[in-house]
């Protein structure tokens, strides 16, 4: 890591290590998003944080615009999808490692559109560069006035291709170079979020892009566990059991992932990735409610291959919708000359924005059910909702998103941190934590290398629990100590007291299965509200989860003099089960045969 | 250790009659399944660590057991420990401090503001920085803002000029030179030998032990490479390089503190310049005066020294020793005698020739500095009428 930061510092020619070089490598967490790109660091208290760009921009757009000589890269890029949309590039990222022929045909984009370079998917542009200096003195013969030129000749505009891994590699290079400025010192590595649906082509593509731009790739990890570890913040082993759904609503594609979180190791239940949806579509809704209303006020028409004034409103709502998001009042949205040099300025309250968006927003807890029922699970299972992605912070969505859960069930929703830092954050605590690990050897491999051996694991199937003679429900295990879905092998122990016995305790221990159950709640209050609406809303059934007896596997009697018991069950890696017990404070463990 | 789960269950008592054997117990739980984790966070390095290892749960917690303990051992040395506050303690505040005025914080003692004076000049920045933070919390204008007094924020403006002082190297060396507590003691110090020579030997030390410790951390060599005054059994090699040492101390102390302040606002250049020379040959003065006056301190321990008349008498023994070597046993002891007291009144004789010499040089230097300043003022006479005429 080490012999990395010397190289990479002579490469950059930053000529600054003699200032407080820290011996720990500089690690930081990139967002490579389709469309936002973020950076966060780990700041003097070990924290994660998001760091701004020289713009000032955490969310740096991912775009790269060419204006005559000049390159524009990140969020200045956007503006220039106005005027010179044909040499302004976006959505490059979903095509990397991509040949031409797999690219989906291209939706109604403004941008720079994807020809077909040799196979590969690339963008030709115009740019200007300087006149070759081969053929100036060439035309100084041919013109009968001998005079030099004072200032060099006028540049000539010239096609330019580019493939997409250039155009990654030049976006990568900037963003390092971001980072570089903020921190002061070369950075020697960085860990990204990629998509669950990347196969290995776009890893190795992805690697090798930014291995160019002079970023080191330690590790690739998925986009749902980068939001887990952001949210989670501290890494530390938890015996905390839980199923999240994490909803990334992206600028074009919600992402919904389901996981389990067992021991702290993380796995994924099953995920839906729609394409279709997502802050673009928002973006839309608002374009065509904006663009009505200056029709109604003006008489101007804007018609649908009108892209000039839709790329002005596109980026005025992009203002709109962050307002809203931000504070609970009106939101403006104001451009300049739309059309035919009229200026619209009109502004939409939060409620008429969620009206809007209703429909939007009742296709996205539509897709919720389907993942849930493709991984056959029922809604009450999940005890956690994580929101995640540039879109996902508008607080009509985690309303709405929080209704289909049910406002009694308990489910926790996740939002306490900014929705779109959630990943990058994520990433540079999993950066973190590699620098405590050697570089090299089986354990870096273990989490350097995609899909490692190591990272497939038996998983048990049903939850195992304990029950005690002369429980009150005889169908349902006293307790789960080990919940299915549980990575192996596993140990666990647990502590109960026990009442009042003749010293000598016995349990069993069954295997159960997960039931959704009605609860009727008899002492339901019968409050008359004053509004009826209410009432009729609130008679939808309670539903709680139980665990129902399936199969005995051991039982086990034991001498206790306490209150007291330790029960200790573990399942090997090919779940064999081991049972045993003592009076806490006991050394001896009695083992159930 | 193993993590054990408390759970707040409480299990019933268990039926008399209860067997087990009830139910058919199954051969094993469901098959597992296999499921791709997410190489991802601390629990995933740890699954990593235990399968590459091919641990038991056992041998992983005694590796994970071991780890804890020795970065707790690692924390402890490394002072980490956020509640630690270095030994700076609660010192009581006098009600002298509450009346310092923030307009006269040159004059005030910056290690009692700050609680540190049982630390002075060896509170180290981490102390500092703790000691402020303690009194920030008790005397912040904030948490004054309730008991009335609200307005009176001027002895948080002490603590922050003593802050400012004692954080910036160079300014708090400038104070350690002059610091007050110190001055105190030092115009406490012996100005003669003479009640020395009537007290027994143990008195000296114990007069002379601090002095020079308390001297010793104005040296420019690292403070533990000073030699101390030592003790009564002293070999002679160590008495002579100590009396070495301290004839030829360096001292970092300057007096730049006490220069007078340079009236920024003033335009007038030759009023400023004045100031500045001023200061300097304050300085110089100061500095001067400081040398002296340790000189005189060593000169006095010198002569006091029971060492010294100790050695002396060692030497004089030994010498003694050899020249009887070869001599009668019995008609040493009465020429050993007359021989010593000889030598001590060749010694007094010296040792008062010795002071007459000095005496005589420091009457000289007077002499000549009188000299010196005569010339210089005769010159700046002579330039005076020269500009004159």
């Amino acid at each position: 890591m080490k012999k990395n930061g010397i190289k990479s510092s002579a490469t950059t020619g930053t000529t600054t290590p003699a200032q407080a070089v820290p011996d720990t490598p500089t690690m930081i967490g990139i967002n490579f998003g389709d469309s936002f790109a973020s950076i966060a660091v780990i700041n003097k208290e070990g924290h994660a944080d998001c760091i701004a760009n020289e713009d000032g921009e955490r969310q740096i757009a991912c775009a790269v615009s060419f204006f005559g000589e000049e390159v524009y890269i990140g969020n200045q890029a956007l503006p220039q999808l106005v005027k010179n949309a044909q040499n302004t590039i976006t959505g490059f990222r979903n095509l990397l490692g991509k040949k031409f022929a797999e690219v989906p045909p291209a939706k109604k984009n403004i941008s720079a559109p994807i020809v077909d370079l040799s196979g590969s998917p690339g963008y030709t542009v115009t740019v200007l560069v300087p006149a070759p200096i081969a053929s100036t003195p060439l035309s100084a013969r041919s013109t009968p006035a001998p005079t030099r030129a004072p200032s060099p000749p006028p540049p000539v505009p010239t096609q330019k291709s580019l493939t997409v891994h250039e155009v990654a590699v030049l976006f990568l290079a900037s963003l390092r170079r971001s980072a570089e400025d903020f921190l002061g010192r070369p950075i020697d590595g960085a860990v990204l979020p990629v998509p669950s649906s990347w196969g290995p082509s776009q890893k190795a593509a992805l690697r090798k892009a930014a291995l160019e731009a002079g970023i080191k790739i330690i590790q690739l990890i998925p986009e749902a566990g980068a939001a887990v570890l952001g949210y989670e913040g501290s890494t530390a082993v938890k015996p905390h059991d839980r199923t999240t759904l994490v909803l990334d609503l992206g600028a074009n594609s919600l992402t919904l992932s389901l996981l389990s979180t067992k021991n702290s190791l993380i796995h994924p239940l099953g995920d839906l990735i729609i394409t279709d949806l997502g802050g673009s579509t928002i973006d839309a809704i608002l374009v065509s409610h904006f663009s009505k209303e200056f029709t109604k006020k003006t008489k101007i028409p804007i018609t649908s291959d009108d892209t000039r004034s839709e790329a002005k409103l596109r980026l005025a709502v992009d203002h709109t919708k962050r307002t809203l998001s931000a504070s609970a009042g009106a939101a403006s949205c104001s451009v300049e000359s739309l059309k035919d040099g009229i200026d619209f300025s009109g502004s939409i309250n939060r409620l008429r924005f969620d009206l809007l968006l209703a429909a939007f927003y009742t296709q996205i807890t539509g897709h919720i059910s389907a993942l849930l029922e493709s991984a056959r699970l029922q809604k009450e299972q999940v005890h956690e909702i994580m929101f995640v992605g540039g879109s996902a912070g508008l607080t009509g969505l985690v309303e709405k998103v929080g209704f289909f859960f049910g406002e009694s069930s308990g489910v926790i929703i996740r939002d306490d941190i900014d929705p779109s830092e959630a990943l990058v954050k994520g990433s540079v605590l999993q950066a973190k934590l590699l620098l405590e690990i050697s570089t090299e050897g089986p354990l870096h491999a273990a989490t350097a290398e995609d899909d490692h051996s190591i990272a497939t694991a038996n998983a048990s199937s049903y939850p195992i629990g304990i029950v005690f003679p002369g429980d009150h429900d005889e169908a349902l295990l006293s307790l789960v100590v080990i919940p299915a879905e549980t990575p192996l092998p596993v140990r666990r122990t647990v502590r109960v007291g026990v009442s009042k016995h003749d010293g000598a305790v016995g349990f069993e221990v069954w295997e159960g299965v997960e039931v959704v159950k009605v609860v009727q709640s008899e002492n339901k209050p019968a409050v008359k509200g004053d509004d009826d609406e209410e009432d009729e809303e609130d008679e939808e059934e309670a539903k709680e989860v139980v665990v129902e007896k399936k199969a005995f596997i051991r039982a086990l009697k034991l001498a206790v003099n306490g209150d007291k018991l330790d029960i200790r069950i573990s399942l090997d890696v090919e779940g064999k089960l081991e049972v045993e017990a003592r009076e806490s404070g006991g050394s001896d463990w009695v083992r159930a045969a | 250790m193993e993590t054990i789960t408390e759970l707040s269950y409480i299990a019933p008592a268990t039926p008399k009659d209860w067997t087990p054997s009830k139910h058919k117990p199954v051969a094993s739980v469901s098959a597992p399944h296999s499921r791709k984790l997410f190489p991802i966070g601390e629990a995933y390095l740890r699954h990593a660590r235990r399968t590459l290892n091919q641990w038991t749960f056992d041998q992983e917690e005694a590796y994970y057991g071991d780890e804890q303990r020795r970065l707790e051992a690692e924390g402890s040395g490394n002072g980490l420990d956020p509640t630690d506050d270095l030994g700076v303690g609660d010192e009581p505040e006098g009600p002298e401090l509450k009346l310092l005025d923030p307009k006269e914080w040159k004059k005030q003692d910056h290690y009692a503001v700050l609680g540190l004076s049982r630390f002075r000049y060896k509170a180290t920045p981490d102390q500092i920085k703790i000691a402020h933070r303690k009194k920030v919390l008790k005397h912040h204008p904030d948490k004054k803002a309730g008991s009335g007094d609200s307005n009176d924020d001027s002895f948080f403006k002490c603590i922050q000029k003593a802050m400012e002082t004692l954080t910036n190297p160079e300014r708090r060396r400038q104070f350690d030179s002059i610091d007050p507590y110190y001055e105190d003691l030092q115009s406490d110090d012996p100005s003669s030998a003479t009640p020395f020579l009537k007290q027994p030997p143990e008195h000296f030390f114990k007069v002379f032990g601090p002095i020079f410790e308390r001297e010793a951390h104005f040296s420019k060599t690292p403070e533990a490479e000073v030699p101390l005054l030592g003790a009564i059994d002293a070999t002679k090699a160590e008495v002579e390089a100590f009396y070495d040492f301290w004839y030829n101390f360096d001292s970092w102390r300057t007096f730049e503190y006490l220069d007078k302040e340079i009236n920024e606002g003033s335009d007038n250049r030759d009023d400023k310049r004045y100031t500045e020379k001023k200061n300097k040959s304050e300085r110089a003065r100061r500095k001067k005066e400081d040398n002296a006056r340790l000189r005189g301190l060593v000169d006095i321990a010198l002569q006091a020294d029971p060492r010294i008349k100790r050695i002396k008498q060692e030497e004089k023994e030994e010498r003694e020793r050899k020249k009887n070597k070869g001599k009668v046993v019995n008609g040493a002891a009465p020429i050993d005698k007359a021989k010593q007291e000889a030598e001590e009144k060749k010694r007094k004789e010296e040792e008062a020739k010795k002071a007459e010499a000095e005496k005589v040089a420091k009457a000289d230097a007077k002499k000549a500095k009188a000299a010196a300043a005569n010339a210089a003022k005769k010159a700046r006479r002579a330039a005076r009428t020269a500009e004159g005429s």
